[in-house]
């Protein structure tokens, strides 16, 4: 930014002036010495006190304008008249002598100069009338030197002062530079040079996709609304979500204590292999936007059915609906696991009396002992949970585990089975007894071998799929509806014949590489135009 | 049990030998509505932003459960194949000398997974064990996915 300085108008026209400034110095030199025998470059000895005078005022950068030019002409006029008015003393040389004004007149006057040279008997004169009508006559010839000396010291002078002030450009862009240099190294300035980088890359990041399926939206349906509250993430967290960074008007609510690592690079790449296509599908039927490739995943069926197959990061905007599938009610905190051992259900409590003693030093651990179980059977009946405290709502469906179908259920004739949010509900009273069935089941995303163990923690937070009920007491959940999440998915990028690009997100290869089989499907059918 | 370990809440075998794991994340949201101190809450907000429920906040312990809200579950394939997995969890056992070679062939998975987890509690502590466990998850998660282990705060 600051080279800018050696190239403008006025950076030349001070190096031009430089030039014709010195070409008139040499010029006063040479004349001088040619027509005077006097070496001006000696100008210092004969006014010294001049000298420094303008000297001083040059220094003086802060007076650098047009009076303070005329302010020095007007100091060496001064200062030279005086000189040659009441100083009888040769200056440079004897020639001087001459040359010396021979005549003052104090009163006003106006006199042929002419008549005057006759009168003195010298051989001309140059007048001169100040403000107040004194005039004075000097030596022609004087004057002209005058004049001369005039030129050179002003001259001078002037080429000091340009100096000055190239050199305070030079130290103006040393100092600009090193800032510059400092501040392309500065984290905060270099992510806003990336976020504009950003706007300018994304295709309106003010309005972005205008529609329900705008991945970055956080209006529309399904509740979401406006997250006016600040999202206080991990150090952990690596990558700042390009949706914080585009977030026009709203950036400020993100904390910039997260760690930033999106860069330009790194979006360009997104784009080289996505082009415009940055937008799938992600989960619970919302729109992803693709935000960084960790790298392409080879796969030879992939290959053979021409689709590309990418390991990519994908952000959006989660509302705590889909939180809430995760969700492990308070409830369930009040709920306790037995904690005597149970070896006949194959709980590995067990694990205690089996260990216990051997060398004596592998105790029950009280404090949080895991509940881990072996599931080494197709369908195998876990712990009970023991509700000590209170009522409990537990929901049948499926686990976050892949591959393993959990079912809860209850012996004691105090439970109710009830509808809430559509969805059957056990309601246990206080004291039931609520067990757990695992059934292993094949997975669409994973191809998980059945043959071996499964280990299984069974914890109260990760039970069930399917949210619990929405506790009371959560008030701050009605204020912070919505928020960006980030997650890593596989994408399968298929192009027809036609041009036409389709990209489908999977959380596995194999999920991504079947989701695009059915949308493949349904191009090559809309394209013959069956229906 | 503490640290990472406690997050896994399955581990899994893959059809081409490698480990699938599963982790949850917990989910926090600050008790707005809960009369608490700015000492507590101050607290309660270093030790969950910096994703590290510590000791230092133990005695807070029953608030941090009440705000816990929720998991965030993921699945990942690990760096390591399942047997690789409990091969190493059987020689970081059997190097702490808690178990003889022929007492841990007798165990299952779960049991393995388990007195792992449990020797962190037992009376005689011995870090080494701790530290082993530790640098194997370390080595077997990928690196993306270290994340999924730590808690978020959300309010």
């Amino acid at each position: 930014m600051y080279k800018r300085f050696y190239t403008n108008q006025e950076y030349a026209q001070f190096l031009r002036a430089i030039v014709e400034i010195k070409e008139t110095v040499k010029n006063c030199i040479s004349v001088a010495q040619e027509k005077y025998g006097v070496d001006l470059r000696e100008a210092a000895q004969f006014t010294p006190s001049t000298y420094e005078n303008i000297s001083r005022r040059v220094d003086d950068r802060s007076a650098v304008n047009g009076y303070h030019y005329r302010s020095v002409i007007a100091d060496i006029e001064t200062n030279l008249s005086q000189h040659y008015k009441y100083n009888a003393l040769p200056v440079f040389t004897k020639e001087l002598t001459k040359s010396l004004p021979v005549f003052i007149s104090k009163t006003p006057m106006k006199t042929d100069a002419t008549i005057i040279d006759e009168a003195i008997g010298l051989p001309s004169f140059y007048s001169y009338t100040d403000n107040m009508g004194a005039t004075s006559y000097f030596n022609k010839e004087a004057a002209e030197f005058y004049q001369l000396i005039s030129v050179y010291l002003f001259s001078k002078c002037f080429l000091t002062d340009i100096r000055g002030h190239l050199d305070k450009i030079h130290s103006y862009c040393e100092k600009t530079g090193l800032e510059d240099h400092l501040n392309n190294r500065d984290i905060d300035k270099i992510r806003l040079k990336t976020i504009e980088d950003i706007k300018e890359l994304l295709p309106n990041p003010y309005s972005r996709w205008d529609g329900d399926f705008d991945p970055l939206c956080t209006k529309g349906k399904g509740g979401w609304s406006t997250s006016s509250k600040i999202l206080l993430m991990p150090n952990g967290y690596k990558e700042l979500p390009l949706n914080a960074m585009a977030f026009a008007g709203a950036f400020e609510n993100y904390d910039l204590r997260i760690p930033f690592m999106s860069s330009k690079s790194q979006i360009d790449e997104v784009k080289s292999i996505f082009g415009d296509e940055l937008v799938t599908n992600v989960a619970d039927n919302k729109r992803g936007l693709i935000n960084k490739v960790y790298g392409k995943v080879e796969d030879s069926e992939a290959d053979a059915e021409d689709v590309s197959l990418y390991k990519t990061k994908v952000i959006y905007f989660r509302n705590f609906q889909t939180l809430y599938k995760f969700v492990g009610d308070s409830t369930l905190h009040r709920m306790s696991f037995w904690d005597h051992n149970d070896s006949e259900k194959n709980c590995l409590h067990g694990i205690s009396s089996k260990v216990s003693g051997k060398k004596g030093n592998i105790q029950r651990n009280n404090y949080s002992f895991p509940n881990v179980y072996n599931v080494d059977k197709e369908e195998q009946e876990l712990r009970f949970l023991d509700t000590t405290s209170g009522k409990v709502s537990v929901q049948k469906g499926s686990s976050v585990i892949p591959g393993f179908d959990l079912e809860a259920y209850t012996d004691k004739v105090t439970y109710t089975e009830a509808t809430k949010h559509n969805k059957v509900l056990f309601e246990a009273a206080y004291g039931a007894e609520v067990g757990f069935t695992t059934n292993r089941v094949d997975s669409s995303e994973w191809d998980i071998d059945h043959s071996k163990d499964a280990v299984i923690q069974l914890t109260p937070h990760a039970l069930f799929k399917d949210r619990f009920m929405i506790p009371q007491n959560r008030r701050p959940v009605k204020e912070v509806s919505s928020f960006p999440a980030e997650e890593t998915r596989y994408i399968a990028v298929w192009k027809s014949d036609t041009g036409h690009k389709e990209v489908v997100s999977g959380t596995s290869p194999k999920r991504a590489l079947s989701n695009i089989r059915r949308r493949i499907r349904k191009d090559i059918v809309d394209s013959l135009n069956i229906f | 049990m503490k640290g990472i370990a406690e997050s896994v809440i399955a581990l899994q075998a893959l059809k081409n030998g490698n480990l699938l794991m599963t982790v949850k994340k917990d989910v926090y949201i600050k008790p707005l509505g809960n009369k608490v101190s700015n000492e507590v809450s101050c607290k309660l907000n270093q030790a969950l932003t910096t994703g590290v429920v510590s000791d230092s906040i133990s005695d807070y312990k029953e608030m941090v459960e009440a705000c816990k809200v929720s998991n965030m579950v993921t699945t990942f394939e690990c760096d390591v194949t399942y047997d690789d997995f409990f091969s190493s969890i059987k020689s970081i056992l059997t190097k702490a000398g808690y178990f003889d070679e022929s007492e841990i062939n007798s165990f299952n998975s779960g049991e393995l997974w388990a007195a792992i987890n449990c020797s962190k509690g037992r009376n005689n502590p011995q870090p080494s064990s701790d530290t082993r466990l530790n640098v194997l998850l370390g080595n077997v998660i990928p690196e993306e996915h270290l994340d999924s282990f730590r808690p978020v705060l959300f309010g």
